[in-house]
């Protein structure tokens, strides 16, 4: 029993062992590992770092970079490196989170689609069409408009849009899998299907799905930025990087005060390719493979 | 503990006169299986694979029956219908007397532990994610063999049994070869001590050393257990070493049943001596000898030939064969061999003859 457990252990680890070296070989992955983590660090300690509190009028209205605001002022003369930590950690909370609902959505209901499959997956991806059918934005734009923007709200509304590409993810595995012999064994010894669908299919699907789940999250930081962007999202003064860009809307900040729209537009940027050279790197470390 | 059951080490002998007082413990009555083929727009049938044709057989405790035939003739069909992977399109199964897919919910149950199957394929048939152990146990703990204390104890043995070390039950899948896998794939048919094991190609995907060992491991387990094999595959060899009884499958019905010697000794039907000359003897003399080999295709199992099936690519055929179509005759005169062909018949020869010349 002890020295089973040895074993189990020493794998695991040998496993890991390999997965991680061949994630190492993605060097943007890395960079964007490292990236990612010190923004997440920095967003965390937000309210300890930041120089000022994101919402106090600190000093004068849209002045440039200088020693004590290091990005400038907004238009109201906010800090923006401030609000920029403080809107970092909305937006990454968006993305998280808006990922979360989505997959818990998608997982279930691919799983459900593959394993009974008939009427009820007939039912399950015509429904799944349907909501990827809808004009994306406006399906967005809508929703917020019903039921008003907001923190949760946003997060809910852009989970609801999101889990039908995890479905149909889960749903193509749980069909491939079901297919392997050790599931005709669970069938033809009589198993539960509980345990066929949670203990035999589901962990199978789970590389997929984690490397899925990241684009996602770069999909929900870019979606709140838009919803922010034009009003429908995180509400001022709260911060987030989509509201902080909504200041640069007109042509003159554009052009002459790159301070309001430049650092932020770039974190986004950097945020979402971080996530998306996770993703790839994730894809090859899952895959055994892949040596 | 694996209760041993009375043993079959009397030999064939023995079993041949018990056959006919015991019960048979699985009863195959008029099995049909076809596969809808959809096609169109709006998805409609336009025809039906015909997978088995109307198959009847009985297996008796602890005899071994082989089914053989070329790739698609129906074997694994039948297989998947015994353990009640699909439904039959015709046609009952019984086990012990009952009709499998008309049981009380526990009864289900039981029979389910009790009709186990190995696969062909020993790298799909274990879960990579799963250590040996989880794959051995959980259906155990299930159908309540062992508590959960007693399951790295009944694991082991298990492992014992099929030739593997105790201390393996830790690995995953990834870390054995084929022929340790198709153990494990063995032991998981045993953890729940079965009655009948169809064992579905179970060494087609491994080498020829290890087929051996995996054929001589199967055997050494029925004599000590008593099981019940339905052998099904396509390697004569395989097929004739572990088999009492064999039946020749083609396109989906039988052709030729018997005791495994004598249907190799005095086959009955052509396809069986095609079969049986297909197979290669590793002897340089007889590298020249006569053989008749089967060439051309076998028909699309959509469009079965009518008539006898076998006739478009029988060395014996007739006219007759064209439209009549053979059903299992007695070849010897104690009716333990069975064959479809009235031209190789001996017992039937002379009646069909003349009923062919008078069409």
């Amino acid at each position: 029993m002890i020295k089973r457990k040895i074993d189990k252990k020493e794998m695991n680890y040998r496993y890991q062992n390999r997965s991680w070296e061949r994630f190492k070989r993605h060097k943007l992955a890395l960079a964007g590992l490292v990236f990612l983590i010190v923004m997440s660090l920095l967003a965390l300690l937000a309210p300890w770092i930041a120089p000022y509190d994101p919402n106090e009028v600190a000093g004068g209205f849209s002045k440039a970079p200088s020693l004590q605001f290091i990005f400038g002022t907004d238009q109201v003369g906010r800090d923006v490196f401030s609000r920029l930590l403080h809107g970092t950690r909305i937006s990454l909370l968006v993305g998280l989170a808006a990922t979360a609902v989505s997959t818990v959505i998608g997982v279930i209901l691919g799983l459900i689609s593959g394993y009974f499959g008939g009427w009820v997956d007939m039912v399950i991806m015509r429904f799944t069409d349907m909501v990827m059918s809808f004009p994306y934005i406006l399906l967005v734009l809508v929703s917020a408009a019903i039921f008003g923007p907001g923190l949760l709200n946003i997060i809910l509304i852009l989970g609801f849009v999101d889990w039908p590409g995890v479905a149909r993810l889960v749903r193509g595995n749980v069909l491939a899998i079901r297919e392997n012999n050790f599931i005709k064994a669970d069938l033809v010894a009589g198993l539960p299907g509980k345990y066929i669908l949670f203990s035999e299919i589901l962990p199978n699907t789970i590389a997929p799905i984690l490397i899925y789940a990241t684009s996602v999250v770069a999909i929900s930081i870019l979606d709140e930025a838009a919803l922010s962007f034009l009003g429908m999202g995180i509400q001022p003064p709260q911060a987030s990087l989509g509201n902080m860009l909504n200041g640069a809307q007109s042509l003159s900040v554009l052009t002459s005060k790159p301070w309001l729209w430049i650092p932020t537009g770039s974190l986004i940027v950097l945020l979402v390719i971080s996530i998306n050279f996770i993703g790839d790197a994730l894809r090859d470390a899952f895959d055994p493979s892949g040596n | 503990m694996l209760e041993k059951r009375d043993g079959r080490d009397d030999g064939v002998e023995e079993s041949e006169v018990c056959m006919e007082q015991k019960e048979p413990l699985l009863e195959v009555k008029g099995l049909k299986k076809y596969y809808p083929i959809k096609d169109g727009i709006i998805t409609h049938t336009i025809g039906h694979i015909t997978a088995v044709d109307g198959v009847d057989f009985k297996l008796y405790p602890g005899e071994t029956l082989g089914l053989v035939g070329e790739s698609g003739c129906g074997k694994s069909t039948i297989g998947r219908q015994i353990v009640a992977l699909e439904n039959p399109s015709e046609g009952e199964i019984l086990y012990k007397g009952r009709p499998i897919r008309r049981m009380a919910k526990d009864e289900t149950k039981e029979m389910k532990r009790n009709i186990q199957m190995i696969f062909q394929d020993p790298y799909s048939s274990l879960n990579p994610r799963k250590t040996v152990f989880e794959i051995l146990s959980y259906p155990m703990l299930y159908h309540k063999i062992c508590s959960e204390r007693e399951a790295p104890k009944e694991v082991e043995r298990l492992l014992d049994l099929v030739g593997l070390s105790k201390n393996m039950a830790g690995r995953y899948p990834h870390e054995f070869s084929g022929g340790q896998r198709q153990r494990i794939g063995i032991a998981r048919a045993l953890s729940l001590r079965p009655e009948l094991i169809i064992c579905d190609e179970p060494v087609s995907a491994l080498d020829v050393s290890i087929q051996a060992q995996i054929l001589n491991l199967l055997k050494n387990l029925q004599k000590e257990f008593g099981f019940t094999y339905l052998f099904i595959g396509h390697g004569l060899d395989a097929v004739h070493y572990i088999s009492d009884r064999i039946a020749v499958m083609y396109l989906g019905k039988f052709m030729e049943t018997g005791q495994a010697q004598e249907l190799f000794e005095n086959p009955g039907h052509p396809y069986t001596v095609a079969l049986c000359n297909a197979s290669p003897i590793p002897d340089p003399k007889v590298r020249d000898r006569n053989r008749r080999i089967l060439t051309d295709e076998i028909p699309s199992n959509v469009d079965i030939p009518a008539g006898c099936r076998f006739h478009p690519r029988c060395f014996c055929s007739t006219e007759h064969c064209k439209f009549h179509e053979p059903s299992l005759l007695s070849v010897n005169e104690s009716g333990t061999h069975m064959a479809a062909c009235p031209i190789m018949n001996p017992l039937q020869r002379q009646e069909e003859t003349e009923a062919c010349i008078s069409i």
